[in-house]
């Protein structure tokens, strides 16, 4: 009897979660691979300033001259402005250096951890002392 | 050997490094964690609402403990592992991040009340001294799961 | 004038109040982790029943009794998670119409609605004959796991829709 309802709700629990990855085209491999940090340097094409997470797209020039649109995904607008950043900060067409993480999936995409302005002010979008792309330590 | 040497030693076992190369083995270990949350948040809240006379108030409170604590138990379990799981995938993060410090300062009251609560009603038909003492033990146990709980959410948005 | 169903939700997710919601630094935080908790309140109540149903829980209390104790805690979570999950959805609502994981969660949420509507008019409706009985009869065991499965499953797809964003 107790067997038979854990089999059930077990099957039912894994039957959802392994739809989840198995489904999941683009965004759900994509999480980020913590041996891949990067730094993206371009021009902001659009700013996404919402909840959960806030994202912020870059036209970025690789060494060979080919420009591509990349993705970088930072905290809530919470989590932002309580480390600096606020929604009128990233102007659309200025030039900004992204720290961050690539996705695993290999796709345009970083999860954002220090972001640079062009004034000059940096942002660590992480927690301090976590270990990540542009972590200060402090 | 400090708490902080403990994290970084953690954060660089095989499992730690399963965890970071995996797309959805974090994923997975929260969605357990997720239902197990939910289930052990009802048991406990049931236990508790008897202790406050709102749930069977005609039943002995020994006898629902004991029916429900097989599932308490389970369910703690369960949020333990899938818990110490998710850790591995970012552990400097947790110890830095305040939030998952509350969480962890949290549970420890919370787990010593209940199961003080636990022992005293499984053992005896007239576990506190008062009724009053008997709300305030109900109040302060979901009171202090339900800090844990925000605090948990809370790591996140941080 | 037509206007589609994603067009609705573009318009809704558009409107002032959702995009306050949607870039606010604190609601959008604060409801989304009412509706994360209040699964407490709505699948861990429910689940007690459905095992009472399926004898685990409470064996001693008749199961009228056990319904009649829990579901006013589960409907009043209930309103809860209604409340916040409209409000998320409303803040969101062109993302969650493109979201499969949005979509599973509604599919099963109506699910979760028909199965005990079905369970109160038909095996329900005899148990004064089976409410203190050592096991309840089958098809009342079969809507408690049920219950179970599809809430679970509820909750993963929620957790998921994050995924798909």
């Amino acid at each position: 009897m107790k067997h038979k309802l854990g089999i059930v709700v077990g099957i039912a629990i894994g039957l959802a979660t392994f739809v989840v990855p198995v489904s999941a085209h683009h965004s759900f491999a994509a999480e980020f691979d913590g041996s891949k940090a990067v730094r993206l340097v371009g021009k902001l094409t659009k700013v996404d300033w919402s909840n959960p997470h806030t994202y912020f797209y870059l036209d970025v020039r690789d060494d060979k001259g080919k420009t591509a649109n990349w993705a970088c995904e930072g905290g809530g607008p919470g989590a932002l402005s309580r480390r600096g950043l606020a929604k009128g900060d990233l102007k659309l067409g200025d030039t900004i250096v992204v720290d961050g993480y690539r996705a695993k999936d290999g796709s345009n995409l970083v999860d954002a951890r220090r972001v640079t302005l062009p004034d000059g002010r940096s942002i660590y979008g992480g927690t301090p002392g976590d270990g990540g792309p542009g972590d200060n330590g402090q | 050997m400090s708490i902080l040497s403990l994290f970084q030693w953690y954060d660089h076992t095989g499992l730690a490094a399963w965890m970071h190369k995996s797309a959805w083995g974090f994923a997975v270990v929260e969605m357990f964690h997720l239902v197990a949350l939910g289930l052990f948040g009802g048991a406990i809240l049931i236990v508790n609402l008897r202790l406050l006379g709102v749930f069977l108030p005609d039943r002995p409170t020994s006898q629902i403990a004991r029916s429900l604590s097989p599932l308490i138990f389970g369910t703690l379990a369960i949020l333990a592992v899938t818990g110490v799981l998710m850790i591995s995938e970012e552990a400097m993060k947790c110890y830095h991040n305040a939030a998952f410090r509350w969480k962890m300062a949290l549970f420890v009251p919370a787990l010593l009340i209940s199961w003080e609560v636990h022992r005293r009603v499984a053992v005896s038909p007239e576990p506190f001294a008062s009724e009053r003492t008997a709300k305030f033990a109900a109040v302060a146990t979901l009171a202090l799961w339900f800090a844990v709980g925000v605090a948990g959410r809370a790591v996140g948005y941080l | 004038m037509s206007v589609s169903l994603f067009e609705f939700c573009q318009w809704l997710n558009d409107t002032g109040p959702a995009t306050a919601l949607r870039e606010s630094k604190l609601m959008f935080p604060i409801v989304e982790s009412i509706h994360t908790l209040a699964i407490t309140l709505v699948v861990g109540t429910v689940a007690i029943l459905d095992l009472r149903l399926l004898g685990l829980v409470l064996k001693k209390v008749p199961v009228s009794r056990v319904a009649a104790q829990i579901l006013p805690l589960t409907w009043k979570g209930f309103a809860l998670m209604a409340i916040t999950g409209l409000l998320l959805f409303y803040s969101e609502a062109a993302k969650c119409y493109h979201n499969p994981a949005f979509r599973l969660k509604l599919i099963l949420l109506a699910l979760v609605g028909l199965n005990p509507l079905i369970f109160h008019f038909t095996i329900y409706k005899s148990v004064n004959q089976w409410d203190e009985a050592p096991q309840t009869p089958g098809r009342a065991r079969l809507a408690a796991t049920l219950s179970l499965g599809l809430w679970s499953a509820i909750v993963v797809a929620g957790r998921a829709i994050a995924y798909f964003n």
